[in-house]
């Protein structure tokens, strides 16, 4: 037990450091997004500003589209992609991990293909838009690219394979369960782990992604996801500002808006929702599945 | 081989959502690859505009910088594929083991990093290495009395930033996918194990890295099958894209972009990605070949 | 509002006959207009006159078709025009298409539908639907280029049957002939150039009027230029900056941008890109290597002065902000830019301070200035005859200018006494339900309103401006396909980006810098590059017949 004492105390120190690394940017980050704008450009990013200022929230929060509105749009849109990714990879997964499923390996090969391979972004668009029709509604947020990918589906045929002993599946079988009671009552309670590993995935795809909305949202404001908000003002900000000696009325607007402290303001109100939502995810990280008894 | 099929119906069944979706998202845009050996017109069309050959292809070799993005792409790789790999195992096996209510918080704050975009990760690099305001120079080096370094003019740094950088901001990712095998695996074991008087040591070497294998392979066969891919912002944003860092900092995906991003040439993109596809393609087969020799379970296919 | 129109129009006359367009007839004739125009043309009785009366019976005809069209079916077909802004579809949008269709259904027979993307996904989302065959009829070529556009084969031929001439003769009459002549790319006119500032003022040095005064700076002794602003030499200018550097120790003097060749030097970019320029592009059509020129040479010298009396920032190579943004931090003190009109308000505004303007450079007009981005039409267009009807009333009817410029008078702005216009009340640039703010790529934004604070004649000046731009470039309207150079052109990018930071920012010897750029640059293929580009310009003048 000594040495169980003495590892605990390793593994504490070790994994606060690694915490410290990777907090301490992000409180730069944070301090940043407070500090006036001047103040950093003049002296650079720094932990103990001169100058603090919340201008740079004030400007997301009053300019254009609402960020409140973008922030429902994303967590509706982050519930119902992960719910529905969730459900299609575990099943696929499940059944890919089905040793004796005659086209086994025809199934994986064709998922491990679809990672390496794909069409580009211009057929790709043109299926959605012209044979699904999808462009200007939630759909194309939800399913082009992000409803499932292989590497999920690989991961969690992989756990299936190594974690449920096909003991136990044989033994549900003999006991006369069919092959969906068989999922549901014995796959799943012993997949947590994987289940909600796969669901954070699922769901900081969802909740990061601002690709869909760029190329499928040219008319629904209405329809804009936080990070396609957020996304969409940076590059304006520095579109605006390489073209600025473009612009007649340019001293409208364009020098009043804080661009150094406004990056830093959004990746932060970006990463924030993860900070209060990841605690209640971890609940399914649960140690101690025993399967002793069953294999008896 | 009939009954067999009928037995396994309801499998089909659970199969077909997802393979419908690949089908629909992944393999029917596909055809739209015969786009990199064609010189796009928008009024002929995709199948329709004129077959050049290899033509697209030209641009990513005819050069004397194609040796360094090559090396430079794969040797990253293949330096993210071990760093990466033994820190994130590391990481969940602590996270694992730990039986103190602190470790939610560990897992939550190593998390982070990778909530945030390469743009923002340049600006943090930035704000630390700055020469005339940076953390480094200003704070650390003058305590210490050293003369300020000029970060971004000294390519012998970078390779180690980056792939500093690209742990940092990964493994509270690729430790999550560690951390749920982990959580798979049987506690008889264990408690078998401690019965005999295994240490914790003796557990872990003995009992969760064999156990992590077949994860561990499948990872490493996927990121082969990457390996001609580079992270662009990586590449490109965190060095500032400056000209003196290029022969550490130049990969496949940046030389691309710096010439694509004026000529907006659709085909040339598409020929360069096929490029990294066909070559990923190629050694996950040879790859996945030797693991089946080596270890059949753990082949991918 | 008729008294700001009826000024709006002679000023727009006023501005066409400035462009030089031979015939009388009015710019901003809207369709009400067009019966005193085909009346004053006909009274001319010439064989033209005869050919523009049948022009414009065509143009109503295509216009009372499609209106007996739309009372048969109830609906009018439909023209799409996209274009970006700074925010995505304003709040306002279905206002303003609404507005502006029940103006066009009036005049044209057609609902016009602004299609308004922001600026971040403009490029890509354009490429897209105009690849996918989605409904696109109008749209500017700022963002994607216009010469990816046309090597794309997004863009259809303007003239083809007849098309300009016949319904879009106005167009023809109001924007100069040899401006819309250098749009022709292999002698098809794929686009139509905004009406806006093609010439530049050169090297136009821009210093924090508060750092001049601390510095003691005289400027009595400095005579004006014609745009008001003060004109001095380099060794000036370094006078200047060795006293502010002295005053104001603890500032950086310069903040530096890439701009040496594209704002400081009459040097022309030929075919797009500066491998392989024009040296002296008013007189001279051979291609050279504007790396090895003095001008250039000489640019990094002064650059490597600089850096060395400590003018500028150790961070200039990394530092991502814009120059105006760091002189309005208040640790800088100097920029350069280009000059044009009312620059120095522009300036001033952007860098929160006042500022001195000093013109070092002279004026230019470079042989892309007036095709960087034209207005082009879908080839996939399906009524391409009211598309180019709604392209013409972009260009001259004001209503449809003021609306797609400014939005709806009374609810986004109002009009002042001297017809100039200001917010509405209750409304800024923030709130303003439709404020694209991107009048300079707007098809003729001198035929809607001035803002309150720029000279109501402005679109009079401009023209001045570019009419007597003492240094033409020869070239103006060649335009290159460098896509069989794709190789070449990739792997000089990447050698320029490599190798020029160091030497444009004075960070290395030039003696060594140079060196080093331009071996890098003739091993990126160079000189093949140039070949290639020099033999397209000789074709080029020849059938252009320049020489």
């Amino acid at each position: 037990m000594r040495s169980d004492k003495k590892f605990q105390i390793f593994s504490h120190i070790v994994l606060a450091l690694f915490s410290l690394l990777a907090l301490l940017p992000m409180i730069l980050m944070l301090v940043s997004s407070f500090t006036d704008n001047n103040e950093i450009i003049k002296s650079g990013y720094s932990y103990l500003p001169k100058k603090w200022s919340v201008y740079a929230y004030e400007y997301i929060f009053s300019t254009g589209n609402s960020v409140l509105h973008a922030y429902v749009i994303s967590v509706v849109l982050t519930v119902v992609g992960t719910c529905l990714a969730l459900s299609i990879t575990t099943l696929l997964a499940y059944a890919l991990s089905k040793k004796g499923m005659p086209g086994r390996g025809i199934l994986t090969f064709v998922v491990v293909f679809s990672m390496l391979f794909n069409g580009g972004l211009v057929p790709t668009y043109i299926i959605y838009t012209n044979v699904f029709s999808i462009k200007n509604s939630f759909l194309a947020l939800l399913i082009p690219g992000l409803l499932m990918n292989g590497f999920n589906v690989m991961l969690m045929k992989s756990y299936f394979v190594s974690s449920i002993p096909e003991e136990i599946l044989d033994a549900t079988y003999i006991d006369g369960a069919n092959e969906w009671q068989t999922f549901f009552k014995v796959v799943i309670p012993l997949s947590k782990p994987i289940l909600a590993t796969v669901a954070l995935f699922a769901g900081i795809g969802y909740w990061n992604d601002w690709m869909n909305g760029y190329i499928y949202i040219t008319k629904r404001t209405d329809l804009y996801s936080l990070q396609n908000l957020l996304n969409r003002m940076m590059q304006n900000i520095q579109y605006l500002s390489q073209s600025s000696s473009n612009i007649q009325n340019a001293n409208v607007g364009l020098s009043a808006i804080p661009m150094a402290s406004v990056r830093m303001a959004m990746a932060t109100l970006g990463i924030l929702p993860i900070v209060i939502i990841y605690p209640f995810v971890q609940n399914y990280f649960v140690k101690g599945i025993t399967l002793g008894g069953v294999k008896g | 081989m009939k009954k067999r099929i009928r037995r396994y119906f309801p499998v089909y069944l659970m199969a077909l959502p997802g393979l419908l979706y690949l089908f629909i998202n992944n393999y029917m845009p596909l055809p739209g690859l015969v786009l990199a050996f064609k010189k796009f017109n928008a009024q002929k069309g995709i199948f329709g505009s004129d077959f050049v050959g290899w033509k697209n292809f030209k641009y990513l070799f005819a050069t004397k910088d194609a040796f360094v993005i090559t090396r430079n792409t794969i040797l990253y790789n293949l330096a993210f594929i071990v760093i990466n790999t033994i820190l994130a195992v590391f990481v969940a096996v602590l996270l694992a083991e730990m039986t103190s209510r602190m470790k939610k918080i560990y897992q939550c704050l190593i998390l982070l990093p990778y909530m945030i975009s390469m743009v923002i990760v340049s600006y943090l690099v930035f704000g630390y290495l700055s020469s005339d305001n940076g953390f480094f120079n200003h704070t650390i080096l003058s305590a210490l009395g050293k003369e300020p370094i000029n970060w971004y003019m000294e390519k012998k740094y970078w390779p180690f930033i980056l792939v500093f950088v690209n742990a940092w901001k990964v493994t509270g990712y690729n430790c999550i996918i560690y951390l749920s095998t982990i959580l798979g695996i049987d506690r008889g074991i264990y408690e078998s194990a401690a019965i005999d008087g295994c240490s914790k040591w003796k557990q872990i070497t003995k009992i969760t890295i064999p156990m992590l294998k077949p994860t561990v392979i499948m990872m490493t066969l996927l990121a082969v099958g990457r390996i001609f891919y580079s992270d662009f912002g990586l590449f490109y944003q965190v060095p500032q894209n400056q000209g003196a860092l290029f022969s550490v900092t130049n990969t496949i995906d940046t030389y691309v972009y710096r010439g694509l991003l004026e000529l907006g040439n659709m085909s040339m993109s598409s020929a360069a990605g096929l490029y990294q596809s066909v070559i990923g393609f190629i050694l996950i087969l040879g790859a996945n070949l030797l693991v089946r020799k080596l270890d059949p379970d753990s082949a991918l296919f | 509002m008729k008294k700001g129109l009826a000024l709006l129009l002679t000023s727009a006359l006023v501005f066409s006959c400035l462009t030089g367009c031979g015939k009388t007839e009015e710019a901003g004739s809207s369709a009400q207009s067009t019966d005193t125009t085909a009346a004053v043309t006909a009274d001319a009785g010439t064989e033209a006159a005869a050919d523009a009366g049948e022009a414009l019976d065509a143009a109503e005809q295509a216009i009372a078709d499609r209106k007996a069209k739309a009372a048969e079916s109830g609906e009018y077909e439909k023209i799409v025009v996209s274009f970006f802004d700074w925010t995505g579809a304003p709040a306002g949008i279905d206002r303003i298409n609404a507005k502006l269709s029940a103006y066009t259904e009036e005049t044209l027979g057609v609902d016009v539908e602004l299609l308004i993307i922001d600026s971040a996904a403009y490029t890509e989302d354009i490429k897209l639907m105009l690849s996918s065959g989605e409904q696109v009829d109008l749209f500017s070529t700022c963002g994607p280029g216009y010469m990816t556009c046309v090597n794309n084969g997004y863009t259809a031929d303007l003239e083809a049957d007849g098309l300009l001439d016949t319904y879009g003769a106005g167009l023809k009459d109001f924007i100069r002939a040899d401006y819309l002549d250098a749009c022709r790319v292999g002698g098809t006119l794929y686009g139509v150039p905004p009406i806006k500032d093609y010439a530049i003022q050169t090297a136009a040095v821009c210093i924090g009027t508060e750092y001049l005064e601390g510095a003691g700076v005289d400027l009595s002794t400095f005579q004006k230029d014609d745009l008001g602003y003060y004109k001095c030499s380099w060794d000036d200018i370094d006078d200047m900056f060795a006293k502010m550097h002295a005053a104001f120790p603890d500032k950086t003097v310069y903040s530096t941008q890439d701009n040496m060749l594209t704002q400081g030097s009459c040097v022309d970019n030929i075919g797009g890109d500066y491998y392989g320029t024009l040296l002296n592009p008013s007189q001279d059509l051979t291609i050279e290597n504007v790396y090895e020129s003095e001008i250039f040479k000489t640019w990094c010298e002064r650059f490597y002065r600089w850096n060395q009396a400590g003018y500028i920032s150790g961070d200039a190579l990394t530092d991502t902000n814009g120059a105006s943004a760091r002189i309005k931090s208040g640790a800088y003190m100097a920029m350069m830019a280009c000059g044009k009109p009312a620059y120095e308000n522009q300036i001033s505004g952007e860098c929160g301070r006042p500022m001195t303007v000093f013109d070092v450079g002279e004026p230019f007009m470079s042989s892309s200035a007036v095709s960087s981005f034209p207005w082009c039409m879908n080839q996939n267009c399906a009524d391409p005859i009211a598309a180019m009807q709604v392209l013409q009333a972009l260009y001259t009817d004001p209503v449809v200018a003021n609306l797609v410029c400014w939005g709806e008078e009374g609810v986004e702005y109002v009009v002042n006494d001297d017809t100039t216009i200001n917010w509405a009340a209750g409304v800024d640039a923030n709130t303003s339900q439709y404020y694209p703010n991107v009048l300079w790529m707007m098809p003729n934004q001198y035929a809607a309103h001035v803002w309150e604070g720029d000279p109501v004649d402005v679109g009079e000046q401009t023209a001045k401006f570019n009419d007597n731009c003492p240094v033409k470039s020869k070239a103006l309207g060649f335009t290159w396909d460098n896509s069989d150079y794709a190789a070449e052109y990739t792997a000089l990018q990447n050698a320029y980006q490599e190798y020029s930071g160091k030497v444009i920012y004075g960070f290395v010897d030039p003696e060594t810098g140079l060196k080093e750029l331009n071996d890098a640059l003739y091993a990126a293929g160079l000189e093949e590059y140039m070949a290639a580009k020099q033999a397209a310009l000789n074709e080029w003048a020849q059938a252009a017949g320049i020489n």
